[in-house]
């Protein structure tokens, strides 16, 4: 009976089989992207779409390249990944550290819960101008706004992520006599570690949608200008250049979490 | 209280007191609530090198007891008397009903986790181990993941889990209960390995008379509501017949018998 139970159990796990090669995977992905192209190009044209409504594919490439070239893309894309990168690690140790503390202490639950709850209740894009008031046309007005959306949801899955962890493994950590910090370090960290990565999926979005908004209403940088440059210039291919970029930075963002979860949820199989 | 011996050669029994249980009162009073008694005046001396076994209906408080001698729970009247002091983190071995094991650590690494708390050196630890799971046999399975493993499975890293640092009582709360019948018989033989190659004091907590009469030098028997000690038996089994043939024997049975009564 055992030696059955060891025989199935080492056939089923090494995981060797892991389907379709990556080139496949890649390549399925760009025939979804040129049939997108495809379709919008022969729209463009057929229907004779005025520029200034839906330009070509082509115009937006073109639109792509050139400022690319002229040095108008690369201080705009790199200050606004920049600021979502700042501001959602900025996020993530708020909301794990604040998750963390709701979790522990009875006392900060009860005193914190309702001021929580009312920020979070209200919508974001009504509180913006405001930190525009507070904090100025800069950029401190526009971190405030990615850590204010991306701390939420880290918190959220820190506490997830805590009580998940079973009264058996807490004693587990008495009994070893685990210090509050390794007892955080190798128990509680790991054991949150699929929440928080979830919740890193939803912070990622969370950052991105905060900066554009920061910049459409302040900013003088970035590619929430740039979308707010060509949207009242006319320039409709360098919104829709902009529009793709922030496609290309969400994409980026989200296979980074993918990469980390991959690597670190590895014991999930 | 009643201390019966029915016959034969008992192993392990009659040395050293390693903790004496003294006057453990254990009441809970919850608020707005009538208090509930949990323990009462419970005195029981567990010996060097035994396998003890504490059986009782739920409610019973004995999982309660276990806790206590483990120190997890330290709101009780009473006393616990330690020959050797149990230092922390190192001289109480636990195993829970459920294996908790820590998913995202592979086999090696959880049952190395104390050894890891105490600084030992890595190869050091890589010895422990290999030699642990060469006990349970799953020598093969180290760098396994927990999810890879069968119940019996887990639960044994569990058992070897709680041996790693060498603590001087294993305490196990319904460590089989949990289990399919012949994967706990597989595991009871495992144990009596165990305690062949180990002879630590293991005190174990069951609801099952077979498993009690199987594995134990001495039976203490619990009641309910308020938890007392009723009785402790010495099981007359000797050491060399504890095998699974064992359990057909008239002897078993009786004993078993007697246990079962006694629950009722």
């Amino acid at each position: 009976m055992t030696t059955k139970v060891v025989e199935d159990v080492a056939a089923e796990s090494p995981k060797l089989d892991r389907g379709t090669p990556w080139w496949r995977r890649a390549g399925a992905i760009a025939a979804y992207v040129v049939v997108a192209l495809l379709i919008w190009e022969a729209y463009v044209r057929i229907a004779d779409v005025p520029v200034y409504m839906l330009p070509s594919p082509v115009a937006v490439f073109q639109e792509l390249g050139t400022i690319a070239l002229n040095g108008v893309l690369w201080p705009n894309l790199l200050y606004t990944v920049r600021n979502i990168a700042f501001g959602l690690l900025s996020g993530i140790l708020i909301g794990v550290a604040l998750g963390w503390t709701l979790y522990s202490s009875t006392w900060a639950r009860r005193i914190l819960n309702p001021y929580i709850v009312v920020l979070q209740a209200a919508p974001k894009i009504a509180i913006a101008p405001l930190l525009v008031l507070w904090f100025g046309l800069g950029l401190s007005s526009q971190l405030t706004l990615i850590v204010l959306l991306a701390f939420f949801p880290m918190m959220m899955a820190m506490l997830l992520g805590l009580s998940s962890i079973s009264e058996d493994v807490h004693s587990l950590g008495r009994l070893l006599n685990l210090s509050p910090w390794q007892y955080f370090r190798m128990i509680q960290i790991p054991g949150a570690m699929p929440s928080l990565l979830a919740g890193a999926k939803i912070a990622v979005v969370d950052s991105m949608t905060g900066a554009f908004l920061a910049e459409y209403i302040s900013a003088q940088r970035g590619l929430g200008y740039l979308m707010v440059l060509g949207n009242t210039t006319y320039n409709t291919a360098l919104l829709m250049a902009a529009i793709l970029l922030t496609v290309a930075v969400g994409l980026l963002g989200y296979t980074l979490v993918a990469a980390v979860e991959s690597r670190l949820l590895r014991w999930r199989g | 209280m009643v201390e019966t011996s029915l016959s034969g050669q008992p192993y392990g029994a009659g040395e050293k007191t390693l903790v004496a249980i003294e006057n453990v009162t254990k009441t809970y009073r919850p608020r707005g609530a009538e208090p509930v008694f949990a323990l009462t005046d419970v005195n029981v001396d567990i010996h060097d090198n035994e396998i003890v076994s504490l059986i009782g209906p739920s409610g019973c408080g004995k999982s309660t007891l276990l806790r206590i001698i483990a120190g997890l729970d330290k709101e009780y009247d009473g006393t616990l008397n330690w020959s050797r002091e149990p230092r922390p983190g190192k001289d109480i071995g636990f195993v829970f009903q459920e294996p908790a094991l820590l998913p995202w650590r592979t086999v090696r690494r959880n049952v190395a986790i104390g050894l890891e708390v105490q600084g030992v050196s890595a190869s050091e630890q890589r010895d422990r181990v290999d030699y642990l799971l060469g006990l349970v046999g799953l020598q093969d399975f180290a760098e396994s993941f927990p999810r890879q493993l069968s119940g019996g499975m887990r639960q044994r890293v569990a058992i070897v889990r709680a041996l790693a640092y060498d603590p001087q009582i294993l305490l196990m709360d319904e460590p089989f209960g949990a289990l399919d019948a012949i994967t706990r018989d597989k595991l009871h033989d495992d144990m009596l390995r165990i305690w062949e190659e180990t002879k630590k004091t293991i005190v174990i907590v069951t609801h099952a008379v077979d498993e009690a009469t199987y594995l134990s030098s001495r039976v203490v028997v619990m009641s309910a509501r308020p938890g007392r000690i009723r009785s402790v038996h010495t099981v007359p089994i000797d050491r060399e017949n504890r095998e699974p043939s064992a359990r057909q024997t008239a002897e078993f049975a009786e004993f078993s018998g007697m246990l079962r009564s006694e629950l009722q």
